[in-house]
């Protein structure tokens, strides 16, 4: 594989990898780790994170690759929900890069060092130190922690068996030949798109693996083509946003080879179906084959993959009468010129093995084609449940085995197609964002009336979705209180607000018992219908 | 692509303003990227995208290290007056 963590990029051999990492596993294995223990690491992307995510593995452990914080600056929230994670997660280890670890200062009764500690006794192992594991393909290989806002985060519990089942999956639908295909990241370890879409499955399959760490495409957005270009890229992923900003890049850039393309896939947050016709069209100046493009549908609780183009087939969409969508909830074809027309990218078809659904969410009985319901899955694929909850597993389960996803969606010629959301999730640039977090951020704000506040999602935008917040507020001053949010919602959540509307108290929409309806409320700001201050 | 001539600070603002969707307000020097504009880390990477349009790509320790608009205005005017045989 080859790490592009900077302009000097650094190629290492998987056998040297794998020689590495049973030295790392020897000297975690040394430090008492085990079958039934979690390993939690902390760290940009590097030789030496990989190096620890497969130790990890050998060791018969279970990994968390923890979140790294969205901004230099909001260490106190960074502090708090990593500090969560590892007591949720109850660790058994933490391995963490110096800076991360003295912000993090984690309970001095939790066994944890800096990456460096440990591969220097890594490398007083000596070749017969490793001792492998007996294989249990019920072991977790991976707690996953996106389900779940700050406040209730959830693990999600990925075994073994249901990683190589999802990998072995997607490889059925995009091939990754060990000789000729070479994949190309940017995503995160701490995302599972990064992580099992792509880490996971070049590991298994022995690829070329080009690897970036995301701060890389952070600072310079059309590095991701050129690193496709100069390394002759046949397979990469991102979120819808990385399309969105690649397109545009495209657009004017020296001409790249992007020839090599074989899967290109969006996935990880709602596609866009116009910012993959303007890639589409930019890439062909660059030699890029549009049949490469497709869309793709995964979460956590499957594993990663829920839906998957067959190989070649392009990225394809089916025109829809958007309002009767939202409204009645029913998918009706209409010509691509009709004024009502909203394009819904086609997801592809369920990756071998899973069982796909589509419910009355109310009910849980099947609906007819084209009709709006739940998205409910079964298979190999789809994980037990969540670590040490019962009570969100047994919520998140229909009788028969059936896994709620909380996202609406419909077929068409077998072909999923995913068109909102039951759960409150935001998806902003393939984060969830809960808007739990953000409404607790806006309560901390004085005048702000607590638990009158209402954060939503609207679709749109470069980000894919947006952040609304609507609150009710006891004070004059709206232009201190509206200014104090923006800054509380970005230093504990990182994201800034694409509009604050602030109400009179009593105007907030709720239920007759004081719950909050966020639906309603959002439905009420599209339509212009919030009695503003 | 070679930009056709070096922005000046207003334009140069102007145009990051409106592609960051930015309520117009007095743009400065010093006006700081995160904590006056309140930009994300979703932001930034337009930004960036938007200085790599005008033909302008900043080094990873300059990207991560820009704190104010005179920073990316400074960053930028350096590396399109280069282009520009300026």
């Amino acid at each position: 594989m080859v790490f592009a963590a900077s302009d000097e990029t650094e190629r290492v051999p998987w056998s040297r990898l794998l020689a590495d990492a049973r030295n790392m596993a020897a000297a975690m294995q040394a430090r008492g780790v085990g079958p039934g223990d979690r390993v939690a690491v902390l760290g940009t992307t590097s030789r030496t994170l990989l190096t620890a995510i497969e130790a990890t593995w050998l060791a018969g452990a279970a990994l968390i690759v923890l979140p790294l914080p969205v901004r230099v600056g909001s260490e106190e929230e960074f502090r708090a929900s990593t500090r969560t994670r590892i007591s949720l997660g109850e660790v058994s280890l933490l391995i963490a890069d110096p800076d991360l670890l003295a912000v993090v200062a984690p309970d001095p009764d939790l066994l944890a060092v800096t990456f460096g500690v440990l591969q220097n006794e890594s490398a007083r192992m000596g070749e017969a130190a490793y001792e492998r594991p007996h294989d249990d393909r019920d072991a977790t290989a991976i707690l996953q922690f996106t389900s779940g806002s700050t406040s209730d985060p959830k693990g999600v519990v990925i075994p073994q068996r249901c990683l190589t089942d999802n990998v072995d999956a997607l490889a059925e639908r995009a091939p990754l030949d060990a000789d000729d295909d070479v994949m190309v990241s940017w995503l995160p370890q701490y995302h599972d798109m990064g992580l099992v879409a792509n880490t996971s499955y070049a590991m298994l399959y022995g690829a070329e693996y080009v690897l970036a760490p995301p701060q890389r495409f952070v600072a310079s957005p059309g590095a991701w083509l050129e690193w496709i270009s100069t390394f002759g890229g046949t397979w990469s992923l991102a979120p819808n946003f990385g399309f969105s900003v690649a397109a545009r890049l495209l657009e004017r850039s020296a001409t790249l080879d992007l020839s090599s393309c074989r899967t290109i896939g969006s996935g990880s947050e709602p596609v866009d179906a116009a910012v993959m016709d303007a890639f589409a069209v930019a890439g062909a100046r660059h030699g890029l084959n549009a049949d490469a493009l497709c869309a793709a549908y995964g979460m956590a609780e499957a594993t990663v993959c829920i839906s998957f183009p067959y190989r070649g087939s392009g990225f394809t969409t089916d025109i829809v009468d958007g309002s009767v969508l939202e409204h009645e909830r029913r998918a009706v074809s209409v010509a691509t010129d009709d004024p009502a027309a909203r394009r819904m990218a086609r997801c592809g078809p369920p990756v071998r093995g899973m069982e796909l659904r589509i419910v009355d969410p109310e009910t849980g009985t099947a609906v007819a084609d084209r009709v709006l319901g739940e998205i409910e899955i079964r298979g190999p694929s789809v994980v037990p449940g969540y670590f040490r909850r019962p009570d969100a597993t047994a919520a998140a389960f229909r009788a028969g085995g059936w896994l709620r996803t909380g996202d609406l969606g419909y077929l068409v010629d077998g072909d999923v197609v995913v068109g909102g959301r039951l759960k409150d999730v935001i998806m902003v640039g393939g984060r969830n964002v809960f808007p739990d977090d953000i409404e607790r951020a806006t309560q901390t704000v004085s005048g702000v009336r607590a638990g009158n506040v209402i954060a939503f999602g609207v679709r749109g935008g470069r980000k894919g979705e947006s952040v609304v917040v609507v609150a009710e507020v006891k004070t004059d001053d709206i232009d201190r209180v509206r200014s104090d949010i923006s800054v509380a919602v970005r230093e504990t959540v990182g994201l800034r607000l694409e509009d604050i509307v602030l109400l009179r108290p009593g105007s907030l929409p709720k239920t007759s018992s004081g719950k909050l309806r966020r639906s309603i409320c959002r439905a009420r700001y599209e339509a212009s219908e919030l009695e503003v201050v | 692509m070679r930009p056709a001539s070096v922005l000046d600070f207003d334009t140069f603002t102007q145009y990051l303003g409106d592609g960051l969707q930015l309520e117009t307000g007095a743009f400065e020097a010093d006006t700081r990227l995160v904590d006056d504009l309140g930009l994300d880390s979703f932001d930034l990477v337009e930004l960036l995208t938007l200085v790599e349009e005008l033909g302008v790509r900043f080094p990873d320790d300059v990207a991560v290290s820009i704190d104010t608009l005179g920073d990316v205005y400074r960053e930028y005017t350096q590396r399109a007056a280069r282009f520009n045989g300026g």
